[in-house]
């Protein structure tokens, strides 16, 4: 996380008011793309599955890895530095990644895929995300493990993923 | 507390000492005050292990013990002054109180890696009163965190290790998953 978002977090509270939450949240995408991305999003539901739309989008993140790749990385810290470091470059918030003994947790924060895309469409949009960190782990040499989304993004885009066999 | 020193001024004007004197009525407020706020009391007897000595000089009870690689700060006459600001003239050097000598950094231990919001509750005497020394204290949640801090974090012993660990379940079995027909 960049230290000036955690200097901020430190200080500012969540806004109370759902209307300010609201506003917030759609500030994430560019009222220039906003109706153009809800309605692909909306005409893409009509005609597949969440399934297969969700595999789309994996393929798309997939190939966003691979156009950002990452530089070579010694540790855990470095490779998340590394991945933050496109997340912020972009404005696309950051990750942070916890090791747990069978599992390592990847906690993006701030992702502004369900705010273009809405909220409706969440459960298939955040395969963009999946095939990012699928990308970005293999090239790290974790090509044997597998990055899966453990629940849907909330409302402020944090999505929680994990790496695991 | 308003009081007044009217028995003592009353001695100066005789050139007496009032030194044997004993102020009745103060010590009689006090016992009062403790008996209808006994909050006051409380947090008085909590802190009192707590509370460090303000005499930091060397060899003072309570003040630590110099370090060899200790900071020492620079003389005063070597810092700039401020402007407008007159610097003193210099005094003897036996009025000279000794610099100041910071104590060194302690090592910090598994155990002092709690959240600074739990360790300011720890040492804080309503903590107690509040029931917060319980839930300042490590939990099983935190014990867990610990195990997974000590684990190596160069990537291909992480890898390895996630790669490996199939004989224990490596995920909650509830993966969440879009389904046909419920997007």
């Amino acid at each position: 996380m960049p230290a000036r978002v955690r200097a901020m977090s430190s200080i500012v509270s969540m806004p109370s008011s759902p209307e300010i939450a609201e506003h917030l949240v759609q500030q994430q995408c560019a009222v220039q793309w906003r109706g153009f991305f809800q309605a692909l999003a909306a005409e893409f539901a009509a005609a597949l599955a969440p399934e297969d739309l969700r595999a789309l989008m994996f393929r798309v993140g997939a190939r966003f890895a691979a156009e950002h790749p990452l530089p070579a990385c010694a540790t855990l810290q470095e490779l998340e530095q590394a991945m933050s470091a496109v997340w912020t470059r972009i404005d696309w918030g950051w990750v942070r990644l916890v090791q747990d003994v069978a599992q390592l947790d990847i906690h993006h924060s701030l992702s502004p895929v369900s705010a273009a895309f809405g909220p409706d469409h969440a459960p298939w949009s955040g395969g963009f995300l999946e095939g990012v960190y699928q990308g970005w782990f293999e090239r790290a040499g974790a090509g044997q493990l597998k990055v899966v989304q453990r629940a849907p993004a909330d409302a402020w885009g944090c999505v929680h993923l994990q790496l695991a066999r | 507390m308003k009081h007044s020193d009217d028995i003592v001024n009353l001695f100066q004007q005789f050139g007496a000492k009032a030194d044997p004197y004993h102020e009745l009525a103060r010590q009689q407020e006090h016992k009062l005050s403790r008996e209808r706020w006994p909050l006051v009391s409380a947090v008085r007897d909590a802190v009192a292990d707590d509370v460090p000595s303000v005499d930091r000089r060397a060899g003072a009870p309570g003040a630590p013990a110099p370090q060899a690689a200790a900071f020492t700060p620079a003389p005063a006459s070597a810092r700039p002054a401020p402007a407008g600001w007159a610097q003193p003239a210099a005094r003897p050097a036996a009025e000279v109180p000794p610099p100041v000598v910071a104590p060194a950094p302690m090592p910090m231990s598994p155990a002092d890696r709690v959240p600074p919001s739990a360790a300011l509750a720890a040492r804080s005497p309503l903590s107690g009163l509040a029931g917060l020394r319980a839930a300042a204290a490590p939990s099983l949640s935190d014990a867990a965190a610990g195990q997974a801090g000590s684990l190596p974090a160069d990537l291909p012993s992480v890898f390895a290790r996630l790669a490996g660990a199939g004989d224990a379940p490596a995920r909650p079995a509830a993966a969440w998953q879009p389904r046909k027909g419920h997007p």
